[in-house]
């Protein structure tokens, strides 16, 4: 679940969901990439409204239910608790329980649609009948409050990534708007161990680069950092250094690209900007490293006048929070324009392919990359 | 600052301490400070059994009672709730430390303005300045500053050993700074004119907590690092900044003031004496950090305190390659109730002025507790 300004955005993208009309992309006019159909294709941070709605009969579902079947993912990581805004209290962690009770009722509700991930066969299973799988994660650690008992707990309960910090501070690191810029605390040392031993993978997006740094080196399994950016091309806190990367790749894990305004630091990224970052993680990384975690909703943005107006309101907000730098025009998108399609995962394969990455690196990217890691880290 | 013959005759004093048999020592009346009656004393951490333990007899009461009015204290800091309680353990913790006092009222006043400081001197009562060691009852409701302002809460320490969502104990391994959220605590303590005590940070969470304050900040109990260099004690360069915030830093009797051995008060004096040196007398006081009645030595507290230190050891708290026997977590030859004043009476035997001792017993603390607390 996203914080404050995510949810306002998120909402806004909801609402505009019922109405029609896309402006950059249509679906009818997308190209094919042929393997995409038997490609286990995984985004590293997704979602559908449908999951955050009270009535099961709002009429932004159907879309929501087309957008999920015309996508092709068949994993999704998906978040099941607030994210890095609430104190470690109790009543935080009851939330987060009854977020994932909730969340496995609506997969239940659309047994044709959705399906839980818990092992890599659940992967399998999930491509082979073009089903989206829900990989249930957390943003952040607070749900574990200061008791690392509670991850086996959360594993029972199917959570299977857990990202160590969002943008702020919390008893295990620094995320990567805090001016501290600190590592792993004592807790984090001891939280990291434990999702080893447990065997949930660690997750260090939004981290701060100490925390990034001290995470891939305490880590004993592939870690992730599910939605990023490179530094090297646009040089963002929330992006991630060559060094870091670097390590990353030893440890065997994976960077995926977010299609958030943070691939670039002045105007709206497209999918070119997309494609260069993921080829210079490729040259960085190496290609068994790379992959996409777009941080966005699954279904399509539908750009109506009313979505337009409402979405400059939330950018000048994120402006204001220091999300984004006060010089960047209003008239951002928290994603991709020309990827504002259900299968933009199919639609960026053929832009890779056009672009001379053979059909074996671009599986990889789309999510055998991330399979593999799940596969080791969940076995 | 003393003069060389008193300091050679501390010294030679220091180093006979440990060749006398212990009951000698016990028996020798330690020299008082005249003045001693008549001055405010402060302690920047001070505690009572009474006041929080869950299982204190009706004896140890009286004798707590009893030593409390030995003591000649004005005032101390009084840690209310646990280092990581959330909101409501500290609201209630708080309450029923309050209710403790109020059960004692010829014994105890609950000090929330400088005003209660004099009248508790006045009445010979000691008077309680609540605190909390760590910042984690605020969470990250900052209304709550106002309601704990209401309760009583006058001093704040931003964190204890470990990390929170403010900044890094001397503990943590990152040394963090301050986080977005503590400066705005920082902010918020200032405009709810609650002290800043930065005591417990690490380097960096002290030095940002000074930098961020626009009011006096406290060191309430620590050490200096240039005579043992521990992260739990504050470097010269902090020193100096917490000095031109017009703050205090108390000087404790925990071992951390040495690196070996367990320290004595001559250990304590000379760090008293290296702040006035970096800080200048105005900004130094003391904060034991201990009990308010002396320990009784019993064999039963000497095992349970070797235990206790052994982990504590091996936790690596007070450095490396550290001996547990023998340490303590007091001063052994301040170990008394009036140990304020025996130890006035040694900073009078190495010459400073009847003034500066005023001042470091107690009058510092006051002055940053009139400026903040309006």
């Amino acid at each position: 679940m996203p914080n404050r300004r995510e949810f306002l955005a998120m909402s806004t993208l909801a609402a505009a969901g019922m109405a029609a009309g896309l402006r950059d992309a249509s679906a009818k006019s997308s190209p094919h990439w042929k393997p995409y159909r038997n490609t286990i294709a995984i985004d590293g941070e997704g979602g559908f409204s449908l999951f955050y709605l009270d009535k099961d009969d709002d009429p932004s579902i159907p879309k929501e239910i087309a957008a999920a079947h015309e996508c092709g993912l068949s994993g999704v990581f998906f978040s099941v608790a607030p994210n890095g805004r609430f104190w470690l209290n109790d009543a935080a962690f009851e939330n987060t329980k009854q977020f994932i009770a909730k969340s496995k009722a609506k997969i239940a509700a659309h047994p044709d649609t959705f399906t839980q991930i818990l092992t890599v066969d659940d992967l399998k299973r999930a491509n082979r009948e073009r089903k989206v799988g829900l990989i249930f994660r957390f943003q952040g650690t607070e749900p574990l409050g200061e008791d690392s008992d509670r991850i086996p707990m959360f594993r029972d309960l199917g959570v299977r990534v857990i990202q160590l910090t969002h943008n702020r501070r919390n008893l295990v690191g620094d995320g990567c708007t805090e001016p501290s810029q600190a590592g792993l605390s004592h807790f984090g040392y001891e939280v990291v161990e434990r999702l080893n031993a447990e065997k949930i993978v660690v997750d260090l997006a939004h981290g701060a680069s100490q925390t990034i740094a001290d995470g891939i080196k305490a880590s004993k399994s592939p870690p992730l950092i599910s939605h990023t950016g490179c530094r090297a091309l646009s040089d963002l806190p929330r992006c991630t250094s060559d060094e870091n990367l670097r390590a990353l790749a030893d440890k065997g894990g994976v960077a995926g690209v977010i299609f958030w305004p943070y691939l670039r630091t002045d105007t709206q990224p497209m999918a070119i900007d997309v494609i260069a970052h993921i080829e210079h993680m490729i040259d960085v990384c190496g290609e068994d490293h790379v992959g996409i975690g777009t941080d966005g909703q699954v279904p399509p943005v539908e750009r109506t006048a009313a979505f337009e107006k409402d979405n400059r309101e939330v950018i000048k907000g994120m402006k204001e929070d220091g999300i984004f730098d006060r010089n960047r025009p209003d008239d951002l998108y928290t994603f991709i324009p020309d990827l504002n399609l259900a299968n933009r995962f199919e639609v960026l394969a053929t832009m890779l392919s056009a672009r001379k990455h053979s059909d074996a690196r671009i599986a990889k990217i789309l999510g055998g990359n991330f399979e593999r890691v799940l596969g080791e880290v969940w076995a | 600052m003393t003069n060389r013959r008193a300091f050679l005759h501390a010294a030679a004093l220091a180093a006979l301490a440990p060749m006398l048999p212990l009951p000698l020592r016990a028996e020798a009346a330690p020299e008082l400070w005249p003045r001693y009656r008549d001055v405010l004393a402060i302690d920047g951490e001070g505690g009572l059994d009474l006041l929080r333990a869950d299982d204190t007899d009706a004896k140890t009461i009286e004798r707590e009672l009893a030593e409390t009015r030995a003591s000649g204290l004005t005032a101390t800091l009084l840690q209310v709730t646990g280092v990581h309680a959330g909101f409501e353990e500290a609201v209630n913790d708080l309450m029923r430390c309050r209710a403790r006092a109020d059960a004692h009222k010829d014994a105890f006043l609950i000090v929330e303005s400088a005003d209660d400081l004099r009248r508790a001197k006045r009445e010979n009562r000691l008077g309680l300045i609540l605190r909390f060691q760590g910042a984690e009852p605020i969470g990250d409701d900052f209304d709550h500053v106002a309601v704990f302002r209401r309760l009583g809460i006058r001093v704040v320490e931003l964190t204890h050993n470990r990390r929170n969502l403010y900044g890094d104990g001397s503990t943590e391994p990152g040394n963090a700074g301050l986080s977005v959220l503590g400066k705005l605590l920082v902010e918020q303590l200032n405009v709810d004119r609650i002290v800043v005590d930065v005591a417990h940070g690490s380097e960096r969470t002290m030095k940002e907590g000074i930098a961020a304050s626009k009011a006096p900040v406290l060191i309430s109990h620590s050490g200096c690092r240039a005579l043992s260099d521990l992260p739990r004690l504050a470097d010269d360069e902090t020193l100096r900044a917490m000095a031109k915030t017009g703050g205090v830093i108390g000087i404790m009797f925990w071992p951390y003031l040495t690196r070996a051995g367990q320290p004595m008060a001559i250990d304590v004096i000379r760090h008293i004496e290296h702040a006035i040196d970096v800080c200048g007398e105005d900004h130094v006081g003391i904060g034991t950090d201990g009990g308010i009645a002396s320990t009784e030595r019993t064999p039963e507290f000497e095992k349970q305190n070797l235990a206790s230190m052994r982990q504590t050891v091996a936790d690596g708290i007070f450095g490396t390659d550290r001996k547990a026997e023998g340490l303590y977590y007091f001063v052994p030859d301040l170990n008394a109730p009036n140990r304020f004043d025996v130890l006035a009476a040694k900073l009078s035997a190495r010459g400073h002025s009847d003034a500066r001792i005023e001042k470091i017993l107690g009058a510092n603390f006051a002055r940053v507790f009139a400026d903040v607390w309006g």
